[in-house]
């Protein structure tokens, strides 16, 4: 078994509540990032970069600099494949293509050594960026998140097919979303915060950890707002792959996402199983980066992300340790 | 719900300010954020909707100004790479002859907002973001 080989990195996503609000600006995450532990780091360009989609070489020496002085690895620079940036149609082939070119020499330029794109990239597309891709020496990889799952056709049919040929090249970035099994605190918290019935919300959660199946809730005599939470907890949760799903993605996966919404200590996380996840891992000898990935920002503005992210590297640290 | 969080951020806690040329009023402004954790396409914005003391403002009393830019309401589906970036502040400029009366105003906001990049299985997530909140004129 391979020892302690996988490396913990943070995305600056994760600040997501701190950078919105002007408490941290870029130099401020990242030096936060530094502060909690990180090795290395990923940045949202449409998230943290204020020339998106077009930043100068300035801007992007700036950052380059910036790692280099806080000591992180640049692990991913984190491109947005927006399809749907125009009102009008979907972008076309030519204008993915482009898109795709261009964050591959934005990594390039500020010192990454991959790219991660979205789905909707097609694997023509996709398949089609490896000469690039050698010549800049930027790995690319597509993020495999929530609702897509590895058994999704795309996936199944083509993508992994294309990665097995790159020598390397093209790979994947699993998103632990697609793992979740149960609703997290905050989600919960919100249905209350709506006005839900204490007890009914209970009894939807009680159905979801006995595998009862969707239909069962209407059971339950539910408000329209406990029925839209209930449809929610049921959506987002329920049917999703198992873990062991990652084992045979792990030798075209690039980084993985350590995807979480809350977690109340650094003992569990009721959400997306770690226990099963981390020893997968570690078993299977991957050796890239682990990235942390708070996302509990979509559902609350008041939690702390430095606390989150400290639990989150406690919890996925001794998981790993343990196996 | 997913995305919803930073709804509270979306009309900023800045003071309105008259807009005027000299004295002659025109009318006024408040100031508002994109409410999620990336920047914007302008264009992504399908609906918006202001109201100010509770009174809808129709559409060809609105403008919209981010990054030096005004933009018509019926501008704004074309304004696909204009970027509103994360947590910076854009204006919405009513015109009103009368000007806004000293004092404290609520002022409420609807945005229908599209995630360009959530186009999972053909379908776009399109979010529905409202915020109000009471300003006070600055004087």
């Amino acid at each position: 078994m391979s020892e302690n080989k996988m490396k913990y990195g943070i995305s600056l996503y994760s600040f997501a509540n701190s950078f919105h609000t002007r408490r941290l600006d870029l130099e401020g995450c990242l030096k936060k990032a530094k502060e909690l532990g990180a090795e290395g780091i990923t940045i949202v360009a449409a998230q943290h970069c204020d020339e998106y989609p077009f930043p100068s070489d300035a801007w992007l020496y700036r950052l380059r600099d910036l790692m280099g002085k806080y000591d992180l690895e640049p692990v991913c620079w984190e491109g947005y494949l927006d399809v749907g940036m125009r009102s009008d149609r979907d972008l076309n082939e030519d204008e993915i293509a482009e898109y795709t070119r261009n964050d591959i020499v934005y990594a390039h330029k500020a010192g990454f050594k991959m790219m991660k794109t979205q789905h909707s990239i097609s694997p023509k597309i996709f398949e089609s960026m490896r000469p690039f891709c050698e010549k800049l020496n930027v790995k690319l990889c597509i993020e495999m998140h929530w609702p897509h799952t590895p058994l999704v056709p795309v996936w199944r049919d083509h993508y992994f097919k294309i990665m097995e040929k790159s020598d390397g090249w093209l790979g994947v970035n699993p998103d632990m979303s697609i793992f979740q099994k149960f609703p997290h605190g905050l989600h919960i918290r919100q249905a209350y915060e709506a006005g839900c019935d204490k007890d009914k919300i209970e009894a939807v959660l009680q159905l979801m950890r006995e595998g009862k199946p969707e239909s069962e809730i209407h059971k339950l005599d539910l408000s329209s707002e406990e029925l839209k939470y209930a449809e929610e907890f049921y959506h987002k949760n329920y049917g999703n792959p198992d873990p062991s799903l990652l084992e045979p993605m792990l030798k075209y996966t690039h980084m993985i996402h350590g995807k979480f919404y809350y977690l109340d200590d650094d003992k569990t996380d009721p959400c997306i199983p770690y226990e099963e996840i981390m020893p997968i891992i570690k078993k299977s000898g991957y050796d890239g980066y682990i990235i942390a990935e708070y996302e509990g920002h979509h559902f609350s503005i008041t939690e702390d992300d430095d606390v989150q992210l400290t639990r989150y590297h406690n919890l996925v640290k001794r998981l790993y340790e343990e196996a | 719900m997913d995305f919803t969080a930073f709804n509270a951020y979306m009309v900023c806690d800045d003071k309105i300010k008259r807009y005027q040329a000299g004295d002659i009023q025109l009318g006024y402004e408040f100031k508002c954020k994109y409410p999620t954790y990336r920047g914007a396409y302008i264009c992504n914005i399908e609906e918006l909707k202001v109201w100010v003391d509770g009174k809808e403002i129709e559409k060809d009393k609105m403008r919209f100004g981010c990054n030096n830019k005004w933009f018509l309401m019926s501008e704004i589906p074309e304004a696909y790479k204009e970027y509103w970036f994360t947590g910076s502040k854009a204006t919405i400029r009513i015109l009103d002859e009368n000007g806004i009366s000293s004092g404290e105003h609520t002022v409420k906001m609807f945005m229908k907002h599209k995630i360009p990049y959530t186009g999972y299985f053909g379908n776009y997530l399109v979010v529905d973001s409202e915020c109000e909140k009471t300003l006070s004129v600055e004087e």
